[in-house]
């Protein structure tokens, strides 16, 4: 048959692919993809959540991953988190919104970031009989795809009162930075910074950073203070997330060290808070996404069971934290690590 | 001995063909069907979908909906990766694919969405700018004898600039929404019971590149090109208009894939498909696209996209925390070229 | 038997800056016969090569076609007008199958119109039955891999190819270099059958025992000129070698009346 250098390199081969799926398939079963185990016996088991959501690289799911595990802990419920791939958004909106789908839970509760190719799966998932609860993300059209609510905060609502609180801290020209570019909601948190700000009399204007620099520290940090060397005009910076919030303030600090430059950020970290305490940033908005993964499995079931749930928007923000209540917010902060931010 | 005993007219020692015993008939037709390029991928594919099948199916992964899903996206992977393995068989990459995606996506999208005009003007400007991508990235590849990889690592880069810069000039906005109707919505953003369109297109480019390479002159010259280009062009092929005509087919490739998606997510972004030009080249090297040219098949490319799909998005099914996936795409892509790697030298081993 | 010459050199000589590569070299290539090209690494070997097959233009001297007077500017005219190398690195794709390396650049087809589609059924009847006629037989399946084919087989694919295709000039670049004994004896019985048919061959080795098994003419390069020019049997293998590298014994070679190029 054949001869046995062939037949040795062929028994590699086998030997190496069996190899690879074992390993794989060890390292699967020693982590749990995100779905707790079930409580037996609990008033709610049997009930299986599919969360749809944002991927945990991004700083600001960590919270709502977190709310959303000890809701599914605390219920005695099944939940899969199912991210998305920042890098790749409109297509993993949709491929998560199908697999979610498929696998046939009891009710999907869904971030929609693109609201055109999600709405419509949405409406589909209603219709196969699966109520869809929307969180986060989604809030100007959730109504007409057949959702039964949201939870959340109005992201331009938001951003009006940010930008106002900045403009009014002494801002008058800021910019808005935008770390994931093709996401519609950070684009219309943008518009509403941008409203804010043009209300109390100053101006605004975005940065996009390229998605591929978004992650690295130190690009983000060159890029926006690039920009700040380069427009000196600019006394305001508003990031919509933690990070990007810190990388604003490290470029502030290096490119334009003698300019009085107001910085405030979506989203709260652990770093951040020292920041508003330290007074480098003015404030941090928080949208408690904490509360939309609790809150959101805990409408989801209870929906499922009974049918009830909150009626319309459910408002989980802007809560704005600046050097009037910081010092309680810390206290939480520290004795709860991973609920009110990243830590 | 002398030099006369070696060179005597003398034939060489040949058993003489009698019989063959049925049994090293078998073996020697099983031999040349694992020597084939899309020998690996086939395989892999196969065993990774019963893998999931098994595994994922309490999680759904054996339904009609997941099937459709991963198979339309598969199918979007295959339009880019098909030509883009012929661009590698003949020796060259394409990192430009990714961006060509979004740039198409935002010409659409604009033209559709903002300007509020026929979805056809905006494909048809679309495919204008991939043809000159591909030709432009052709030309200096030909001329200057650089490294393909620089060369379109730089058109991406400049691309990506030029899509954000054109779109925020025009919209102020790096995503648009494009609400498409009529025939383009039905042609390429069409589905059936969520089975896409774009596998019927991604069926169709098989054919036609199966055909192409296995059966006509310019299939042989594309080997040849990718096997050995100075060999090629003192036997007389056109290795620049290969090489050119190539480039321009993976453009319009990663076209096809930014209007299909544009118009079925009913949103453009310049970043759209950014991960493609990761992803073909994964799919085409599962598929047995050797990295250094003159070997593959379309098929195989196609092999690879079905593999990847099921894997990216099985995951999903089984339970697993998702950022295993990247994990495990990693170490299906060292079996895969192992596997490959063997599969080859048992078919260019002597007999 | 004395035909007329397709190749004549005729005091060539080619100068790169600085360097006199080729120094006032005069051969002829003759039909039906095996010219050897013998000399040590930077004899000039490759220059000459290039000159015939258009890739350099001599710096002085003059290149004779069938008696005409010529200059390839191009490889392909020196291609048009019967010249076929084979490199050292025989010039096959071991990816590719023999019918399909034997057919590159020239493929058959079948079909009409827009429809002409690759033959590969006879190209692979074709690759087989040239390589036959070169005494190959162990290669039956025009589909297999020429990865599959020994060193030899190759030569024997690349030499069946050039003379397929019309060669009537076949320049040989090092064939035997990379070879084993058995190997080598494989080529050297393809040279002699390529000869037979009727085509001048132009055999480049620096292996003296391998020309003197199978040259007809033999020139010597040293250094870029021509130190000595023989026929079948006017030397023996030792001279040659020794020709080849030079020395005392060169001197008194020369002086023995052989027919030398004019300096």
């Amino acid at each position: 048959m054949l001869d046995t250098s062939r037949r040795r390199g062929l028994t590699g081969a086998y030997i190496a692919s069996a190899a690879g799926l074992a390993i794989t398939l060890a390292l699967a079963g020693c982590t749990s993809g995100g779905a707790a185990s079930t409580k037996k016996d609990s008033y709610y088991s049997g009930i299986e959540i599919a969360y749809v959501s944002g991927p945990l690289s991004d700083s600001f799911f960590p919270p709502m991953y977190n709310g959303a595990m000890q809701a599914s802990e605390d219920l005695g419920v099944k939940v899969t988190w199912i991210p998305i791939d920042e890098a790749d958004i409109e297509r993993t909106s949709v491929t998560t919104m199908e697999t979610a789908i498929a696998s046939k839970p009891d009710a999907i509760v869904v971030g929609s970031f693109v609201p055109s190719a999600v709405d419509p799966l949405i409406q589909k998932a209603v219709d196969q009989g699966i109520p869809v609860y929307v969180s986060q993300s989604g809030q100007s059209s959730w109504e007409s795809t057949g959702a039964f609510g949201f939870i959340g905060q109005d992201g331009v609502a938001s951003g009006t009162k940010a930008g106002a609180k900045l403009a009014g801290n002494g801002a008058k020209s800021v910019l808005c930075v935008i770390n994931v570019p093709g996401n519609p909601y950070l684009a219309q948190l943008c518009d509403g910074v941008a409203a804010g700000v043009q209300s109390e009399g100053g101006t605004s204007e975005v940065l996009n950073i390229p998605t591929a620099d978004s992650t690295d520290p130190t690009k983000v940090t060159a890029d926006i203070g690039a920009y700040l060397k380069t427009h000196a005009n600019i006394d305001g910076v508003f990031a919509l997330n933690a990070a990007v919030g810190t990388y604003a303030i490290s470029a502030a600090e290096s490119a334009a060290p003698d300019r009085e430059i107001h910085i405030a950020t979506l989203a709260l970290s652990a770093v951040g808070l020292d920041d508003v305490k330290s007074g480098k940033l003015d404030f941090v908005v928080s949208e408690q996404p904490y509360l939309d993964g609790y809150l959101g499995v805990l409408f989801a079931v209870q929906y499922v069971k009974f049918g009830l749930s909150p009626i319309g928007q459910v408002n989980t923000g802007p809560l704005f934290i600046d050097k009037t209540n910081i010092e309680s917010i810390l206290k939480i902060a520290a004795d709860y690590p991973g609920v009110l931010g990243s830590s | 001995m002398t030099n006369a005993d070696l060179i005597a007219d003398k034939p060489p020692a040949v058993a003489p063909r009698t019989s063959t015993p049925a049994s090293s008939r078998l073996n020697s037709r099983i031999r040349s069907l694992l020597g084939r390029p899309e020998a690996g991928g086939a395989i892999t594919v196969v065993v990774i979908y019963v893998f999931f099948a098994i595994v994922g199916q309490e999680g759904g992964f054996t339904t009609l909906d997941a099937t459709a899903s991963w198979l339309s996206n598969a199918a979007e992977l295959g339009i880019i990766a098909i030509p883009l393995g012929l661009l590698m068989i003949a020796g060259e990459f394409d990192l430009s694919v990714g961006t060509v995606v979004g740039a198409t996506s935002i010409t659409v999208a604009i033209v559709t969405g903002y300007f509020d005009m026929s979805p056809w003007l905006g494909i048809g400007i679309a495919a204008v700018i991939g043809i000159l991508v591909g030709l432009v990235n052709g030309i200096i590849v030909v001329r200057t004898k650089l490294p393909s990889f620089i060369v379109t690592l730089a058109m991406m880069l400049i691309l990506a600039g030029l899509a954000i810069f054109v779109s925020s000039s025009i919209t102020g906005a790096a995503s648009i929404s494009a609400a498409p109707t009529g025939a383009a919505k039905d042609i390429f953003a069409g589905e059936w019971n969520g089975f896409g369109t774009s596998i019927v297109f991604c069926g169709v480019l098989l054919v036609i590149a199966t055909v192409m390479l296995q059966k006509t002159r310019f299939g042989n010259w594309i080997y040849a090109t990718g096997g050995n280009e100075s060999t090629a062009r003192m036997m007389g092929v056109p290795t620049a208009r290969v090489k050119i005509l190539l480039f321009i087919g993976s453009s319009l490739g990663a076209v096809l894939v930014g209007v299909i998606q544009t118009l079925t997510f009913s949103n453009g972004s310049i970043s759209l498909g950014s991960q493609y030009v990761f992803t073909g080249i994964a799919a085409a090297v599962i598929g047995g696209v050797l990295l250094t040219g003159g070997f593959g098949s379309a098929i195989g490319a196609v092999f690879g996209a079905l593999t990847y799909g099921i894997v990216s998005l099985g995951v999903f099914y089984l339970g697993w925390d998702a950022n295993l996936t990247q994990l495990f795409i990693g170490i299906l892509i060292l079996v895969a070229v192992f596997l490959n790697s063997r599969l080859r030298r048992l078919a260019v081993g002597r007999s | 038997m004395s035909t007329q010459p397709i190749i004549e050199f005729r005091n060539v000589s080619k100068h790169y800056s600085g360097v006199d590569a080729v120094v006032g070299l005069s051969f002829t290539l003759v039909p039906g016969e095996v010219t050897c090209l013998l000399g040590e690494n930077g004899a000039g070997k490759s220059t000459v090569i290039k000159m015939l097959t258009g890739l350099e233009t001599p710096t002085a001297g003059t290149v004779l076609v069938d008696g005409k007077e010529t200059q390839f500017s191009t490889p392909r005219e020196a291609r048009a007008a019967g010249i076929s190398t084979v490199y050292q690195e025989v010039g096959t794709l071991p990816l590719m199958s023999v019918g399909r390396n034997f057919v590159l650049g020239a493929e058959p087809l079948k079909g009409f119109g827009p429809f002409k589609f690759l033959d590969i059924a006879k190209a692979n009847r074709i690759a087989l039955d040239e390589m036959r006629k070169l005494g190959i037989a162990r290669v039956t399946n025009g589909n297999q891999l020429v990865g599959t084919l020994s060193g030899g087989e190759r030569q024997a694919l690349a030499i069946g190819r050039a003379t397929y295709f019309g060669a009537r000039v076949l320049v040989l670049d090092e064939p035997t270099a990379a070879l084993g004994l058995r190997e080598s004896a494989t080529v050297l019985r393809l040279i002699e059958k390529v000869r037979d048919s009727g085509i001048a061959v132009l055999f480049i080795t620096h292996n003296g025992y391998h020309a003197h098994a199978t040259g007809d003419n033999f020139v010597v390069l040293r250094r870029g000129a021509n130190v000595a020019q023989f026929s079948r049997g006017d030397r023996t293998v030792g001279e040659i070698m020794e020709l080849m590298s030079g020395g005392e014994e060169l001197a008194r070679l020369l002086t023995s009346g052989e027919p030398l190029a004019a300096d």
